[in-house]
């Protein structure tokens, strides 16, 4: 079946280039005109309604309505999801819903199907404005002689908000079916009369990317191509680099509190830039590692705290279903002390982004990273080339995990399965940031390791859940804002934690056996070929 | 989907007038997307939508699966309706049908790929009792019945209900009043007979209208030009009647 077509008629140059210069060229043909000269007498033109509206485009922050190949749009009283052109959604999805304001979360949209679609993707992500545009739409249908609609079309004007020039004009062609050669006189006359560009990019799209938010540019994704033959503290500065990012474009929305993903962004990018810092190692000098390290944990640890109560507070309605459903509402008053103990931790984390020491440690890291590359001398591992440098690193870490996961048996404390955790998550970051100066091999092991860093995940999860329930006891019943039957709710879940952490435990031995397999171990002799570990 | 067929033994009772109303409604107020089947040889249905009366091929070559239903498919003026256009080869479709093995659950198999493609299936059937009729009862949930309020008219329903019954065709009918004339004193008296409720006519009714006949003119739904007239009312409260009673079988 023939899909539509769309056009940008470049004639204000809008689309592509500064949409803040002054116009240079204003149209001075109606490409309508033009079209209808171009095909007549074949065919004519038969123009239809106009319609005008304002329209923003809506997305979390990490495009994930984008990434799922969905488009929501919102717009004189009501909101539209949409498949995109090349959604890898099987089935096309056109909805509607009427809503009198724009929607913050998933849940300000009415029930019904749209938020059935959204919700699963959006999760407990913020819808952010990404565009806000006006759109004037020129319908029309191309009649043959016998006055048949053989195409049909329209024409949208797009004018972003705040900016003095019109983006430009788009013109859509939509094959009728069982009509193919009429709608390829068509095309070929828009081609030949009009001079467009073709785009499979929707409006909303191309007015994304013309105010300053181009679809699907956050991502948490490292995505550098390093090479192996370059320095390694070059290396190390472009992976640094990419992380600092990451925490800049997250400062705003953890400081507002937009949503918690925001924080859970920024800390993850601390702590793999502290890996880095420690794990990779010779490359800086010492005294750089040694300060930074400290920098960056101390802000690290002061937005732990707000992090955990986020953390609770989301699995909160699945820790209710684990009581007896009579004690569910005995539960209100924990909610309600997280609630107000995570209202006074934003303040203080609010605080410590937007001081004077948050921004001296970004700021001053920053400078050291773009600072020039020492020409002589220099850390022992500095000019080293990096894919040898990553392997030494990567070696010793894999070494370690084999080491410490080969001696945990049912007896071992649990602690030692939490250190083997964060082993474990030092070498995955290792394989990630180098990933581009390694074979191919990396991306199967990587997947095992995946597997039981997950299930060691679940395990320190239930623990530390497990202590913050006995914590906040404690707390509620000092200050009185606990009754017995709250406390009593509250224990309810304690059983129920050492159930989970008893399961997740057992899986432990399997998963283990699973990546330190024969096969995973000539993987990873295959990746780390030709290096001597230290 | 579902299927529909807009049928009547006797001619120029309002089918096609009501099958092509009812597939733009659907489409249009609905949001569905409809195919409109043209069986009759004189495709009225297609000169309303101004599509060509051609079949690639005839169609006797369509139904013995030789020529692909698909590409036979065309788009009308209106989105989500599309038309499966009429052709001079379907005045010897009994012949063709019964050339074929299980002629009467023909069009039904011919029907299975586009179950993913369209909503409903409207079929705008030639007057007739005959092997495509059969075919057609068979693969139809609801058979549309425009019925003129006269004796004979009656006559003719309850005929074809006697009939459906003896064959045992499992069939929703859904009989109608079409071209009511309130002015003539037989349609009144018909209409107010208490024998009306054994004849479980559907509540809405068609009145004779010029604007129906102005369709031929138009080339086009009497919503597209005449929105505001009874008629045009007549036939949305038509289709919400019938979408009402469908939606309730399974297909």
């Amino acid at each position: 079946m023939m899909e539509p077509l769309h056009f940008l008629l470049d004639e204000t140059r809008g689309w592509v280039e500064d949409p803040d210069s002054p116009a240079d060229s204003e149209p001075t043909e109606d490409p309508i005109a033009k079209l209808a000269e171009a095909l007549n007498p074949k065919l004519r033109i038969d123009l239809r309604a106009e319609t005008e509206e304002q329209v923003v485009a809506l997305d979390s922050f990490d495009w994930r309505l984008f990434q799922a190949g969905l488009e929501l749009t919102a717009g004189d009283g009501r909101s539209r999801i949409q498949t995109t052109s090349r959604s890898p959604r099987k089935e096309a999805v056109d909805l509607t819903a009427e809503t009198e304001q724009l929607p913050t979360f998933v849940n300000d949209l009415p029930s019904g199907k749209l938020r059935e679609v959204i919700t699963p993707v959006i999760g407990q992500r913020r819808l952010l404005p990404m565009a806000s545009f006006r759109r004037r739409r020129l319908s029309m249908r191309f009649l043959d002689l016998r006055d048949k609609t053989v195409v049909r079309g329209y024409l949208e004007s797009v004018s972003i908000e705040g900016q003095k020039k019109p983006l430009g004009r788009r013109l859509t062609l939509i094959p009728v079916r069982g009509y193919k050669r009429p709608f390829n006189d068509v095309r070929k006359a828009v081609v030949s009369a009009l001079n467009p560009t073709v785009t499979e990019q929707s409006v909303s799209f191309l007015a994304c990317t013309a105010s300053g938010r181009p679809p699907g540019g956050y991502t948490t994704r490292l995505d550098l191509q390093l090479h192996g033959e370059m320095r390694a503290d070059l290396g190390l500065r472009l992976v640094h680099g990419r992380l600092l990012d990451i925490i800049e474009e997250n400062l705003y929305g953890a400081r507002e509190s937009l949503d918690t993903e925001f924080l859970h962004d920024l800390r993850v990018a601390l702590r793999r830039s502290r890996t880095a810092l420690s794990q990779v190692r010779g490359v800086y000098p010492q005294v750089t590692v040694d300060h930074f390290k400290g920098e960056l944990r101390w802000l690290f640890r002061r937005i732990g705290p707000l992090r955990d109560l986020d953390v609770f507070l989301e699995a909160l309605p699945e820790y209710r279903a684990l009581v007896a459903p009579d004690s569910t509402r005995d539960l209100d008053p924990l909610q309600d002390f997280l609630e107000a103990r995570r209202h006074a931790e934003q303040q203080t984390v609010r605080d410590l982004l937007s001081g004077r020491r948050t921004r001296q440690i970004l700021g001053s890291w920053r400078h050291f990273l773009d600072s020039e590359l020492p020409t002589s001398g220099g850390p022992p591992m500095a000019r080293t080339p990096l894919g040898r440098v990553a392997r030494i690193d990567i070696a010793r870490l894999w070494k370690r995990v084999l080491h410490r996961g080969t001696r945990i048996d049912r007896a071992t404390p649990d602690p030692a399965l939490h250190e083997l955790r964060v082993e474990i998550k030092k070498l995955r970051y290792l394989l990630e940031f180098f990933h581009s100066v390694l074979p191919p091999e990396v991306r199967e092991f990587s997947k095992s390791l995946k597997r039981l860093q997950s299930t060691l995940g679940n395990f320190v999860d239930t623990v530390v859940q497990q202590r913050h329930v006995e914590q906040f006891a404690t707390e509620m019943a000092m200050d009185g804002s606990a009754s017995p039957q709250t406390l009593l709710a509250m224990g309810q879940l304690i059983p129920q934690f050492e159930a989970r952490r008893i399961e997740e435990r057992g899986h432990f031995e399997e998963r283990f056996a699973d990546l330190s397999t024969s096969e995973n171990r000539d993987r990873m002799d295959k990746i780390l070929a030709d290096i001597q570990p230290r | 989907m579902k299927t529909l067929a807009t049928y009547s033994i006797k001619g120029g009772v309002g089918k096609t007038a009501t099958a092509v109303n009812l597939a733009y409604l659907a489409a249009a107020q609905q949001g569905a997307r409809v195919l409109l089947w043209d069986l009759d040889p004189q495709a009225a249905a297609s000169y309303y939508f101004r599509v060509k009366p051609k079949l690639k091929g005839g169609v006797r070559k369509l139904v013995a699966g030789k020529t692909d239903l698909g590409d036979q498919i065309k788009g009308t003026d209106f989105e989500g309706l599309d038309i499966l256009p009429g052709d001079f080869s379907y005045r010897h479709l009994d012949l063709d049908l019964d050339g074929l093995g299980k002629p009467e659950k023909r069009l039904r198999s011919l029907l299975e790929p586009l179950a993913e493609q369209y909503d409903y299936v409207l079929f705008d059937c030639p007057p007739s009792i005959s092997i495509v009729s059969e075919s057609v009862f068979r693969a139809a949930d609801a058979l549309i019945v425009p019925v003129i309020p006269t004796p004979l008219s009656i006559r003719t329903l309850t005929q074809l209900r006697k009939h459906l019954k003896k064959s045992k065709v499992d069939v929703t009918l859904l009989p109608f009043y079409c071209m009511v004339d309130r002015r003539k004193s037989l349609h009144r008296e018909l209409l107010e007979q208490p024998e009306q409720s054994k004849l479980k006519m559907l509540e809405t009714s068609i009145p004779y209208s010029t604007w129906v006949e102005r369709m031929g003119l138009e080339r086009a739904p009497l919503a597209e030009f005449a929105r505001a007239t009874e008629a045009a009312r007549s036939y949305r409260e038509l289709w919400w009647e019938i979408w009402e009673r469908v939606a309730t079988t399974a297909s």
